[in-house]
Formats: structure tokens, sequence, C-alpha cells
């Protein structure tokens, strides 16, 4: 069991920023005590649509020259790894959160992977200053193309992953996995891979998704006391070794 | 004729066999322009691929100015670092003068051939951190209005492009976007601050493929190409030396050639027809643009018909032509013409003509077909006939065989040759049906051959023949002057011969008759026919009554006999001569 030390309560909003490492969902409404945690061992993951241009380069390179020491996958974890928070005793069906966006720019989406549980708004936002075509073969989502600024929203009807594709882009890959009791959810900074959580005292278990799927070993006994913030001590270990 | 004629075919075939070999060459042309058409294709696309892997690699070179500028290096560091958002613009301003230096510098490097349209960088999280144009003033116009939005997007960034990422990793990269309308190829190189081994950021160079870029590599390609994306044409340019207007014949073709499973799986199609005359390889360009590539496109000079060869000959053909050798052909061609036509009809007419004049002149009485040949001598028996024909209607003598049933009256009913056949045996051949004018008591065909040929079973007559010792044969008759192969008897005048003139004295005829009986025993010797039996005594008494017949039917002076032989066998012609 880890040990908890509560640090303080802190109420976080709808949206807050990933990169810093906040929470960037609730569903809750008591008072939230906030959570700091980090992950480890994402050094070695790969997103699945990076490592497909290495498996068949002809198709997508002409020149790929390592040119640094140490070149490796730089992973942006704060947009490709998503943390989520189940309430421990029992399986109930948490409420669906908060409305979530999702930015479409840059050859992908910000966040890759989200999870919510089912009846969350999720809202797709163009931001590119050209359009993008999203598709989907496993949400009901019917094909239509985002325009520039143009923001569209869909909600997964049940537990599941959702995954939605850019026709014109393929680097585009978005994974949104909807959980029965997620109760809040939150992404790792890009500078140390720490994350912070808003959450009512209580018993939870902590995950990792990557690429759509879990990843890493849970943190299956984590206690949020009635004061904070609280501070995991062992990070959230998410490299696939340690499944 | 016939030489003539099988020359005529001859030819007909040689001129058969030449069109026909003008065709098969035609054929063989077409084959090969597609053959090579192909090839070419292929090359085509080999060197256009080349081309743009060439220019990506110099992009990439001529990137590393920039992302080893240290001043460049240095302001991205002080943005990816600053914790005082404050100063985060005063660090994007610098960074903005840095680019500026480097780009005029990278404008003027190499004519800023390989310089990007656009050169953004982007930190360690893939915002963009800083945007300028290089080629401002050849790059305006032609590039998306967005692109100058892009500074003040704050959310804008590029971390999901592979090439970022992999700069962001330490790679140098290239690679192809479609960004809205627009095909960009991208060169990526890794911003590395001075002390430290892990990039800080990347600088991504972006350059616009369009008609001006297109054309560029057409020209140095000497090729016709047609960029495409996701189906729709992009840009499109053609070397100098080729039709343009082959470009457009492509556009039907990019909707459907995403769904080609030798584009999508190997890159490149075969060379495709898509006009009769115009083919077309498809190469799908590595990058992350979906479906996009390039089509390089030829058109066949393909030949309809032998004739347009002519039109499309090169000034100097004339000098590859073996000309002795043609010449030779036509000149054996036209002797061999000639030749023929002198053999078969320059001589013959010549002959027909000779023989024509001679008859003018008189110096025959008709024409001798013998000495001609084909319609020629056909043409000289019908004038021959045409002249017995009005000779006879103007009560002349025709040199017809004789009707020696009408000069020697019906046939008797006992054989009058009788006289010189053996007792009880009857002449063996038929001579009369073959001649039925002919008299049978003469024995034989057309002038009665007097036939012993069938030995006479009885003895032999133990008397030898009255008529003195054989003599030596005479000379032949004398025949007409045209020498004409007509051995019909003359009813006409007859050969001034001394010797056969009719005698007043019996005892002259009696003579006569004698050298005409050794004449006809000696033929009939040289025939091999049988001669026992016939004596001088039944040969006169025969003769003697045939010349009765005769002079009382053609009341003429006499009958002059003369020896022959016909078809193996000796014959006699009584001939009436009617003046002395």
């Amino acid at each position: 069991m880890n040990r908890i030390r509560v640090a303080g309560a802190l109420r976080l909003g709808l949206l807050a920023a990933p990169a810093l490492g906040l929470t960037f969902g609730s569903a809750l409404a008591a008072p939230a005590i906030q959570l700091k945690g980090r992950i480890a061992g994402y050094e070695k993951l790969v997103p699945e649509v990076n490592a497909e241009p290495q498996r068949s380069p002809q198709t997508w390179y002409a020149w790929r020259i390592p040119w640094a020491l140490r070149a490796r996958f730089p992973l942006l974890i704060s947009r490709e790894i998503c943390i989520a928070a189940f309430p421990n005793g029992g399986a109930k069906e948490a409420p669906a959160l908060d409305p979530v966006l999702i930015k479409v720019t840059g050859g992908r989406t910000n966040p890759v992977t989200l999870v919510v549980s089912p009846g969350t708004r999720v809202a797709f936002k163009n931001v590119d200053p050209f359009a993008h075509d999203l598709t989907s073969a496993t949400a009901n989502w019917s094909r239509a193309p985002l325009q520039p600024g143009g923001t569209r929203e869909w909600s997964p009807t049940s537990a599941g992953v959702s995954e939605f594709r850019d026709e014109l882009f393929p680097s585009v890959r978005t994974f949104v996995v909807a959980e029965k009791n997620v109760v809040a959810f939150a992404f790792p900074s890009d500078r140390d891979g720490s994350f912070v959580f808003s959450l009512p005292p209580g018993d939870y278990t902590l995950k990792a998704y990557f690429g759509g799927n879990p990843v890493g070993k849970p943190l299956t006994d984590v206690k949020v006391p009635q004061r904070g913030p609280a501070e995991l001590k062992e990070p959230l270990v998410v490299s696939a070794e340690s499944k | 004729m016939v030489l003539s004629r099988l020359w005529y075919l001859l030819l007909g075939l040689l001129a058969t066999t030449a069109v026909g070999f003008a065709f098969a060459l035609t054929f063989l042309y077409n084959q090969r322009e597609e053959s090579h058409n192909a090839t070419q294709l292929a090359a085509d696309s080999q060197t256009v691929e080349w081309a743009i892997k060439i220019d990506s690699r110099r992009r990439l070179d001529a990137l590393l100015p920039l992302a080893a500028n240290p001043a460049v290096a240095t302001h991205a560091t002080e943005i990816v670092n600053a914790t005082d958002a404050t100063k985060v613009a005063g660090f994007r301003l610098e960074l903005k003068r840095a680019l500026v230096n480097v780009s005029n510098a990278a404008k003027e490097a190499n004519g800023g051939v390989f310089a990007p349209d656009v050169v953004m960088v982007v930190g360690r999280d893939a915002r963009v951190l800083g945007f300028q144009r290089v080629l401002a003033e050849v790059g305006k116009g032609r590039l998306p209005a967005w692109l100058d939005t892009i500074e003040q997007n704050p959310d804008f960034e590029l971390g999901g492009y592979f090439a970022v990422i992999d700069a962001l990793g330490g790679f140098e990269r290239d690679d192809l976007w479609q960004l809205g309308d627009h095909l960009f190829l991208v060169a990526t190189r890794p911003i590395i601050a001075e002390g430290s081994t892990q990039p800080i950021g990347a600088i991504v160079g972006l350059k616009a493929v369009d008609d001006d870029f297109v054309k560029a590599l057409a020209k140095s390609t000497r090729t016709s190409i047609v960029v495409f994306a996701r189906g729709k044409r992009m840009s499109a340019g053609a070397d100098v030396s080729r039709d343009v207007a082959e470009l457009d014949a492509v556009n039907d073709e990019l909707a459907s050639i995403a769904r080609n499973t030798e584009f999508v799986t190997k890159m490149r199609t075969e060379p495709r027809a898509i006009r009769p005359s115009i083919s077309a390889t498809f190469v799908r360009l590595p990058g992350e643009a979906s479906m996009a590539g390039f089509a390089v496109i030829r058109q066949s000079d393909f030949l309809s018909n032998p004739l347009e060869a002519q039109a499309r000959l090169p000034q100097n053909f004339k000098e590859h032509l073996p000309i002795p050798i043609l010449a030779a052909v036509a000149a054996i061609a036209l002797l061999m013409g000639l030749a023929l036509s002198y053999v078969e009809h320059t001589l013959p007419l010549r002959a027909l003509r000779r023989q024509a004049a001679d008859l003018k002149q008189g110096d025959t009485d008709s024409l001798a077909p013998a000495k001609l040949r084909g319609v020629y001598r056909e043409a000289a028996d019908a004038i021959n006939d045409g002249i017995e024909r009005v000779l006879i209607k103007r009560g002349g003598m025709s040199s017809r065989p004789a009707d020696l049933s009408a000069i020697l009256g019906p046939v008797p009913t006992n054989n009058p040759m009788s006289a010189f056949a053996l007792p009880g045996n009857e002449p063996t051949s038929a001579p009369a049906s073959a001649s039925p004018g002919f008299a049978p008591g003469f024995g034989g065909p057309a002038q009665i051959p007097i036939s012993a040929s069938t030995p006479p079973p009885a003895p032999r007559p133990t008397s030898p023949p009255s008529a003195p010792p054989p003599r030596k044969a005479p000379p032949p008759p004398p025949r007409m002057r045209h020498a004409a192969d007509n051995e019909a008897t003359a009813v006409g005048l007859a050969p001034p011969e001394p010797s056969r003139a009719p005698s007043t004295s019996q005892a002259t005829e009696e003579a006569d008759w004698l050298r005409v009986y050794e004449e006809f025993l000696s033929m009939k010797r040289q025939c091999s026919e049988p001669v026992e039996g016939l004596t001088f005594t039944k040969f006169a008494a025969t003769l003697r009554k045939n010349r009765d017949a005769l002079m009382s039917r053609h009341a003429c002076k006499s009958v002059r006999f003369t020896v022959y032989a016909k078809e193996g066998r000796a014959q006699l012609k009584a001939s009436p001569v009617r003046d002395s």
C-alpha cells in the first residue's frame, strides 16, 4: 500500500494546462485534495504511429540520419500519456466528466490519449490554419471536414476505446478511452514527468494509458487524505516491461 | 507470253511483299516505340525520383548553417528555458533577428537554389518559436497566406509530424507534407545548444512544390512531370522540348491512382497507356503527405501507316540508303522486263512483220505459222485461212489437201488397191476413215497409202518383180515456196520438173510410173513395210486406172504421181496436170 501524504486541498476547473502536469478534468464536487506524483519508465515508449515509419522507411522518407550524439525518440509525454484515477471499493459508475477539449494541430491532437467516463463531452477543435478530416471506424462519428477554427463535439456512449484518424494527416491517431468509473485524469509534464490530481479524500487506483491502452503497473492503493496536498512517494511506472 | 506474265506475277508479288513489309516495319516500329517509351518512362521516373532525393539532401545541407547558427541556438534555448513569461517576447524577437540574418545568408548560398521558402524554429515541445520567410520575394504569392499567421497562433505546433519528432530526437530528416492545398518538401534538423548532447529544438525548412519548382525539376531531368496528392493535381511542368499538352492527359487517372496496388505498395506503377499515344508512370513520393506522388509522361511517336514515316525521316536519311543496291535492283528488274518483252513480244512481232512483208512482196503465198509462237502463230494461221478463203471465193486454186474422193470418184466395192494387196489380206489400217475424201483404191489416208503391211500367208511369189532393180531414191518432191508443213496434194500448178512432165507416149509414162514404183517400194522399205507381192504390173494398172479417172473428171492432160510418207507409211499422191 502506498503511503499518501496529504498537503492540502485544491479544486481545479475544467481546463488546466496539461503541460504543467495539472489535473485536466474531474467529476468530483467535493473539496479536492491536490495529489502530486510522477511517472517513470516512459523513455522507451514509442507511439505506434511513430514506430510504423521505421518498419517501412521507404514509404516515409528518403533521408533520416542521426545527428545528435544520442538520437532517440523524444516522446512528448504531456500529449501521449494520460493518467486516470479510479475510486477503490466497488464498481460504482462515475458520472460524466466536465467537457474536454482536444486540439487538432501539428500533425496530431493534443492530447493523443484521453481517458474519460462514458457520456463525457469531447470537443475537437482545429487550431491549424488549414482543414482536417477526422474519421473514426469505432466511434459513432460521421465524417466531415473540420475547418480552421472549427469545433466538433462528440461523447462516448459506453465503455470502450474510440480511435480517431485524419485522412489528410496519417500521423494523427487519437484515442478516447471510456471507462465507467473514471473520476479524474491528468497528464504528466514534459519536463520531469510529474503530474497533479485534484481528488476528494479517499482510496484510488491510478492507471496510465498510452496509445489507447493501459501501460505499466497501476498504483492500486492511493489514499488521498482529508488534508492536502499529498504526494506519491513511488512513481507510476509506465514502461511496457513493468506491466 | 508466259514468261512476261510470270514476270508480272513476280513483280506483283514483290510489290505486295514490299507493301506488306512496310506495314510489318510500321508495326515493328510502333512496337519498338512502345517498348522504348516504357523503358524511357522507367528511366524518367527513376531520374525524377533521384533528383528529388538529391534535392532533399541538398536542402538538408542548406539548412545546416541555420541549425548550427549560435544565435539561433542561444535564443531558442532562452525561449525554451524561460521561466519568466515576460521575457519570452524579447527572446522571440532576438530569435527573429537571428533568423533574418541566417536566412539572408542561406538565400545567397548557391544562389538560393536549395534554400527553403520558409524556416521555422520549434522548441522541445514542438511549439513554433520562430518563423521566417527565406525566399520572401520569390515565394510571395506562391505560398499560402496562412503561413504568416503561424507566429500569432499560440496553439500552433508541429509536434505530431514525424520529421519534427525525429529532429527533436536528434535526426536530420526529410519529409513531404500536404498542408491545406499546398505540398511542401520538408527538411528538418535538430538544434543543439553548445555544451548539450540533446536537441533544444529543431529547425524546419519548407519548400513549396509549386509549378516553378516542378518546371525546374522537369527542365533538369528533361521530363514531363505532374505532381499530385490525394488524387488532385498540385503542380506540373515540362521540359521545353516536350509537349506541355500531354501534362493534362493524366488528370483523369489521378483520382483512381490511390487505389492502385502497385502505387500503394511498390511505390510506383508500370508504364500505363492513358491515351493511345500517351503513357505515364506514377511514382509515390515518400513522406507524410498521404498518397502524394508524381507522374512522368511520355508521348509515343506511333505511325498509323507506312507513309507517315516519310514525313518523319531526318534530313540526312539519304546518306544511309544503299543507293547502289537499290539502283542495281531497279536496273535488274527493268532489264529483266525488257528482255522478256523482247523475247516474247518484239521477236515474234518482227518475224510476223517479216513474213507479212514477204507476203506483200510476193515472195511467199502465205505466212509460215511454224516459225511463229503462241498467238502470233494463231494469227498467222487465221491470216492464211483468210487468204485461202478469198482465193477460193475468187475462183483461184487452193493449197488445201485435194478432195480425192471428188477427184477419184466413189470408192469401188472391190478395193482398187487390191492389186497392191496380197490375196486374202485386207489392209489393217483404215486410212479412208481418217480421210474420207480420198479414194480407198489408193488404200491410205490422205493420199492413198498403198499398204502391204500384212505379209501374205500364201507362198511368196516365185517370180521376182518384173521391174528393174531399184534405183537410187530420187529427191523428195518439190514443195511450195512457203515451205509450210502442208503435205496435202496440190491441185494446181505442178512443179516444173521435166522428168515428171507428162509424156505423150505410153512408154514415157510407163517409165515414169516405174520410177514412182521404185520410189514407192523404197519408201515402204524405209517405213519397214512389207513389199512382197507388190508387182509393177499391178501397180501400173492401178495408176492407170486412177489416171484415167482423174483425166476424165478434170479434163487434164496427165496425172502426176508422187510418193511420200505419212505417219510412218508410204503414200501416193495423184496430182492432175492441166498444162505442160
